[in-house]
């Protein structure tokens, strides 16, 4: 037997064992299980899936306004330090999250007191008079390490306020959590390899080593690998001197990055005990995707 | 057909054979125990195998099970690794599962020469400082290694400077400084017991400072920064050595791993290890011919 047989063997082998382990998880889950058997009979994983998209609490729900929601990074400070008057901090200080000895502050405040301080304020002034955070819907911690950086994920009632905010200085918002991380790659890369030491390349490159990612020239981890096949953000678009945009359509979100982020906890499932059928669904994709490659 | 040539193909077939053998694993078509997929980590596996990421494959293996001694995460100076002998004197259960750490020392090595307490810093509570004491090399017969690990605390500031030097910070240094000591026993014939003692354990584990040539176990180990018998040997004055782990020989990973002195919390996983090895120490060797 060829090793690209044996490699199709050993890939329909995991599809079975995969199909067995979600069997077994939804047998025994007593929210979903009864839901999800038929689809389960009929081997439809494409089903499952949307079915667990539409019960979770979805970070970017399909039919939804992309400009009224973002994922933002926040960076972090020690917990006494003194909130600078009429900063973003100071507009946000309500709904800023944090641990006991941190608390989070939008990345731009990193470069107060620099030569950006002519950014620093105007952005400070736009968020006084916009008041986002009058037509607040949500705001939730979505992923934190202390002492680095955190992700949210903040939802506006109506408008396209993110409009306005993707895209400008210093990149620090995307709309989904798949452009953020493309984006926080992209800074990375401009750490590593183009010798940019500014406040959020360096958040960036940390927090991404913390949780194992790391971009490299032959992107030979799987989930950095399927997050860079993104179409360009902002920091990507900048480099090759294009002007900067944001899609009005979102791109397919990675399998390989959907199943390391709801391992991480990114998502709500656990909430639901889907976490574990959504994952092993995830699995089965991926595996699929494998043996068409051959 | 030219040498170069014959080699080449010789490791390519290797190269294709050794790849069926790690696929096996999940297929369950060979002798090698097949496993199934259970837990997250079995998948990333899978799928590091399938995509021929095999040093991935080696690293989540290493993550996943008791690899301690060649798969560093914590903080370099919470642990230690100690080699030391056996000895059946006053206390005829000598065993290391009942020593404490003061208890291991005083039969293991007379208290003259070396007090493991002395590289603990002050007001150090056993019970309560130290979170993992256990034998790593468990085939051997008179000797033990053990491994420590303490809550994080800085232990390099005497480490370096007691003697007989037989405690390191990683088991790939530590078996350096047993070489080292091998080294003294044959070169300057010195007789010291930790001299004899690392002579005797080396040579039950099949490694000889000599065969440096030949092993290339011990040519590889040979090859990592001085340790403190060299450094000294060498006059050099700062005993003190480096602050990160040296990266661990392949050769010694495989050599480890097949004589178990790296256990595994999955049985079926160790076999897969040293495959996994031969296959990249294949895959590099033919790299270098091309």
């Amino acid at each position: 037997m060829s090793t690209v047989e044996t490699k199709r063997k050993a890939i329909l082998t995991s599809i079975k064992n995969q199909m067995q382990a979600l069997s077994v998880n939804i047998a025994l889950n007593k929210d979903h299980g009864p839901a999800l058997k038929n689809f389960l009979e009929g081997g439809n994983i494409d089903a499952i899936i949307a079915y667990l998209n539409s019960d979770k609490v979805t970070l970017t729900p399909k039919d939804h306004n992309r400009f009224s929601n973002a994922i933002q990074m926040w960076s972090h400070k020690p917990i006494d330090t003194e909130i600078e008057k009429n900063s973003q901090e100071e507009t946000f200080k309500d709904g800023c999250l944090g641990g006991e000895t941190y608390r989070i502050i939008p990345m731009i405040e990193e470069y107060r007191g620099t030569i950006f301080d002519a950014i620093v304020e105007e952005k400070a002034l736009m968020l006084q008079k916009d008041r986002p955070n009058d037509n607040l819907s949500k705001v939730s911690s979505i992923f934190s390490i202390p002492d680095k950086l955190t992700l949210t994920y903040i939802e506006l009632k109506s408008g396209s306020f993110f409009k306005k905010i993707f895209g400008t200085f210093p990149y620090a918002v995307a709309p989904t959590l798949e452009e953020s991380f493309k984006l926080m790659l992209e800074w990375q890369w401009a750490y590593k390899y183009c010798g940019n030491t500014e406040p959020v390349a360096k958040i960036c490159n940390e927090f991404l080593l913390a949780v194992g990612l790391d971009v490299d020239d032959q992107d030979t981890n799987p989930v950095v690998r399927s997050l860079m096949a993104l179409p360009d953000m902002y920091v990507a678009q900048y480099l090759k001197g294009h002007d900067i945009y944001t899609s009005p359509q979102a791109p397919e979100p990675p399998l390989e990055f959907l199943l390391w982020a709801c391992e991480k906890g990114m998502f709500d499932y656990k909430r639901n005990s889907g976490d574990d059928i959504y994952e092993t669904c995830l699995k089965i994709k991926i595996l699929q995707k494998k043996l068409l490659e051959i | 057909m030219d040498k170069s040539l014959l080699k080449r193909i010789s490791y390519e077939n290797r190269i294709e054979h050794l790849k069926d053998l790690v696929l096996s694993y999940i297929t369950g078509d060979s002798e090698r125990p097949s496993f199934t997929i259970t837990q997250d980590v079995d998948f990333n596996l899978v799928e590091a195998i399938i995509d021929e990421r095999y040093e991935d494959a080696i690293r989540l293996l290493e993550q996943d099970n008791f690899i301690k001694s060649v798969c560093y995460t914590q903080n370099r100076l919470s642990r230690v690794f100690v080699f030391g002998k056996l000895l059946d004197l006053e206390n005829d259960n000598a065993n290391f599962g009942k020593l404490s750490l003061v208890d291991f020392v005083s039969v293991g090595y007379s208290t003259d020469y070396f007090d493991i307490d002395s590289i603990l810093p002050d007001g150090i509570n056993e019970d309560e400082d130290i979170l993992v004491r256990e034998q790593v090399a468990a085939e051997l017969d008179n000797f033990v290694i053990a491994y420590y690990k303490f809550k994080e605390m800085s232990l390099s500031k005497t480490l370096s400077s007691i003697h007989p030097h037989i405690v390191a910070h990683t088991l790939h240094e530590l078996f350096k400084i047993l070489l080292e000591w091998q080294w003294a026993y044959y070169e300057l014939g010195n007789r010291e017991d930790v001299a004899v003692w690392s002579n005797e354990a080396l040579l039950s584990m099949g490694l000889d400072v000599r065969n440096a040539d030949n092993d290339p176990v011990v040519r590889d180990l040979m090859k990592l920064p001085d340790m403190y018998v060299a450094k000294f040997l060498m006059g050099d004055t700062n005993i003190a050595i480096q602050n990160t782990d040296p990266e661990v020989p392949v050769t010694f990973k495989f050599w480890a791993a097949k004589k178990d002195i790296i256990s595994f919390y999955k049985k079926e996983h160790a076999n897969l290890y040293v495959d996994l090895i031969s296959l990249q120490q294949n895959i590099d060797k033919l790299a270098e011919l091309i």
